[in-house]
């Protein structure tokens, strides 16, 4: 009888809080992967932007600014450290990134280069690369986050000092709100 | 339902585990019933000679239990031929080939595959291929390793852009995701094989049936009908285990994949383009129609709902499909109808204006008009802008007039007026000069830099014809409609065959075997240069410009000139 008492009172206990630890170390490594891959995919687009500007610069003299804006953000991008900054940084990026295609737009030339066609779509595939990166991020943020605060998970995740992980969001505003609606 | 991509994975093994349990009890029942009908025979034979000995005809459980276990060996043989290599004999059955680093549309292709990988979480290596078929469809393909493949045909590269092509991909790596490929991959690598060689048998049964007499073709026959109705057996298993490959995986992978990249509209256009399109019925083997994203051979039951559409068919309702989708994007098919008639009203206002050509020793040469021009320095000769290396020549005191490019010195020189990548070892059969890369349509061929013609492999030919990136001249246009008009006229198959082929003869680049003129086909009779050896084409100036604007015009069967 006693022996009973001491595996309902002891040993489930104990056993319950390996796995649900072990549980979490597997869910906080899984979550690690999940930023080394978006890691992969901003070097990527890192490592394009220089080709990007070199075959821009001969075409858009008149455009001076726009060209020094991507490098400016990139820049900025590289030597951000931690979730919030490298989410911040990286939309500046794609922003500035977004109003360079759009002065190609206005020259036809350069919209038709080879090089450019490549590089266009090289970007696109990295942009989509960069949120699929993150979606699969956030997707684990969440796990994660729900374990270590689900009540008696919570006990384990204090004691051994488990944080909650930041979601890699979209700050900018603009992505946010509605589109305006006018008459 | 799961909900992320990291919970749809868990609850794929089951479902494969009762595909091997199947295959185990099919064994086993086949084994039990031929194992009655062997006891029956020999214990009748027993009774005919043994006349007076008590009778069993039942088999004793010792018996049953061999039999079930040389059925499992069967199984296990059966398995692990089927699984062996798995993926390589689907890309050697249906021809899919590695995409070309050097095409723009297959590099898009590849981009948008690993895009769709990391969108996954990058658990598998998804590979891109490409069907060389003018068809659309997309099929996937993966096994027990999280490899992957994503195959696209030709077809579905060049014609949809690239927010379709992303949902397609979209689609096919939420079968992979969800495991449903695997499952499939395994049920035609075991049941679907099989259909091809059934068919082959088939026909041999019926055309040279006849012509085996005496002992040796009986022998030949008997062994072919029991081959035949084993794997008979084996395909009408397969149609039962369709029974477990459900239409809801396709909604549910159209789901996911609307989850994966957003965009349920791209993937309502998609479907709506490959269901208005030749998906390769005929071209894709039997077995093989579940991998795909459509059915390659449209029929009835597919189009058809209740309980027994619901149990046959491998495919949903393609217009059910496309409802939800556009239900998703708060969008109706009427737009999808509009849009596809305003692109092609824009194909037909896309002719570009006449284009306006610019253009001057011992040797004399022989111009355009055919005179003889000269005399000239060897300098003189090749500085000349008509002159080709295929214009005829002559020198003073030298008796023949000859070709420019039999000269060695005059090749030579002519060779310094090349600029850009040659390719070295292939030469221009007209001009024997080295053919230049270039880049058309998005894919590289061979071009003459003197006699503007093209020299292209087999499966290029294909993707050139599909893509629709060039603005034909005036000029082209009224060649084509000529041409075809002409030739369809003039030529029936019958009369075609029996044409001489007198004229002189062209070497193929790549092989150096003997071309052959004749038409690209008889609905599109463009005449080309076909080498036999190695299935490709040379194309004259503005052979293939013509080709391809009589098919992008579509002007098979219409008698014009």
């Amino acid at each position: 009888m006693i022996i009973y008492v001491l595996i309902v009172v002891v040993i489930i206990p104990i056993l319950w809080a390996v796995i649900t630890y072990n549980r979490l170390i597997s869910l906080r490594a899984h979550l690690k992967n999940a930023w080394a891959g978006i890691d992969v995919q901003l070097k990527r687009r890192y490592d394009l932007i220089p080709n990007l500007v070199e075959t821009a610069k001969g075409y858009l003299k008149h455009e001076r600014e726009v060209l020094e804006n991507v490098i400016k953000a990139r820049s900025q991008a590289i030597s951000a450290s931690g979730v919030q900054d490298q989410a911040k940084a990286e939309n500046f990026l794609t922003q500035t990134l977004k109003s360079l295609f759009a002065v190609v737009e206005n020259y036809p030339d350069l919209k038709a280069n080879q090089n450019m066609l490549t590089l266009h779509e090289e970007l696109t595939s990295t942009e989509n690369r960069v949120s699929f990166a993150r979606n699969h991020y956030n997707d684990w943020t969440a796990k994660l986050n729900i374990a270590i605060q689900r009540f008696p998970n919570r006990i384990i995740a204090n004691l051994f000092n488990f944080k909650k992980a930041e979601f890699f969001e979209i700050e900018d505003v603009s992505v946010r709100r509605a589109p305006e609606v006018k008459f | 339902m799961a909900l992320t991509y990291v919970e749809i994975e868990q609850e794929k093994s089951y479902r494969i585990f009762l595909l091997f349990a199947i295959l185990i009890v099919f064994y086993f029942l086949t084994a039990l019933i031929l194992g009655y009908i062997l006891k029956f025979f020999i214990t009748f034979r027993i009774a005919l000679s043994h006349p007076g000995l008590s009778i069993r005809f039942a088999l004793t459980p010792i018996q049953i239990l061999f039999i079930f276990f040389v059925s499992l060996v069967a199984a296990i043989i059966h398995l692990r031929f089927s699984l062996n290599r798995l993926l390589g004999k689907f890309i050697l059955r249906l021809g899919a080939k590695p995409l070309d680093r050097k095409d723009r549309y297959h590099q898009r292709l590849r981009n948008i595959v690993e895009e769709a990988s990391v969108a996954i979480g990058s658990r598998y290596q998804i590979r891109g291929m490409v069907l060389p078929t003018l068809a659309m469809n997309a099929f996937a393909l993966a096994d027990f390793d999280n490899n992957a493949i994503i195959g696209v045909t030709e077809g579905l590269i060049s014609r949809l852009n690239r927010s379709q092509l992303e949902a397609v991909v979209a689609h096919e790596t939420a079968h992979i995701a969800q495991g449903d490929c695997l499952q499939n991959t395994i049920t035609c690598s075991l049941f679907g094989v099989y259909a091809l060689i059934l068919s082959k048998i088939r026909n041999q049964l019926e055309s040279r049936g006849r012509r085996y007499y005496g002992r040796a073709g009986a022998q030949v026959m008997a062994l072919a009908v029991v081959t035949y109705l084993t794997l008979s057996i084996l395909q009408g298993m397969a149609r039962f285990i369709k029974l477990t490959i459900s239409r809801q995986r396709e909604y549910r992978a159209d789901a996911t994949a609307v989850r994966i990249n957003r965009n349920p509209l791209g993937l309502a256009e998609a479907l709506y383009e490959i269901s208005r399109n030749w998906r390769g019925s005929g071209d894709i083997g039997d077995g093989l129609e579940s991998l795909f994203i459509m059915n390659p051979r449209a029929n009835e039951l597919d189009e058809s709902e209740g309980l027994w559409a619901d149990l046959f068919s491998t495919h949903p309702p393609i217009s059910k499909r496309i409802k939800i989708l556009l239900a998703m994007a708060h969008s109706e098919i009427r737009v999808l109808e509009e849009k596809r008639k305003a692109k092609k009203r824009l194909k037909k206002a896309r002719r570009a204006p006449k284009k306006v050509s610019l253009g001057r020793g011992s040797w004399y040469a022989h111009d355009k008009e055919g005179n003889w021009k000269g005399p000239y320095t060897l300098p003189q000769l090749v500085a000349l802008s008509w002159f080709r290396p295929s214009s005829w020549v002559y020198q003073k005191g030298k008796g023949k007039a000859e070709r420019a490019f039999r000269n060695p010195s005059l090749s030579k020189m002519l060779a310094k007026r090349i600029r850009g990548r040659t390719t070295g070892n292939l030469r221009c059969p007209r001009c024997n000069q080295c053919l230049l890369e270039k880049e058309y349509e998005g894919t590289t061929v061979y071009r003459c830099m003197f006699c503007g013609g093209k020299f292209l492999e087999n499966d290029k030919v294909a993707r050139i014809l599909l893509r629709e990136e060039r603005v034909f001249l005036e000029r082209i246009l009224k060649l084509a409609k000529e041409m075809v008009g002409k030739n369809v006229k003039r030529y029936t198959i019958k009369r075609w065959k029996k044409l001489p082929k007198e004229f002189p003869q062209l070497k193929c680049p790549s092989c150096l075997k003997e071309m052959r003129r004749t038409f690209y086909s008889l609905a599109y009779p463009i005449e080309v240069d076909r080498c036999y050896g190695c299935q490709a084409t040379w194309f004259d100036k503005d052979e293939l410009a013509i080709l391809q604007c009589a098919i992008e015009n579509n002007l098979a069967g219409k008698k014009i000139a």
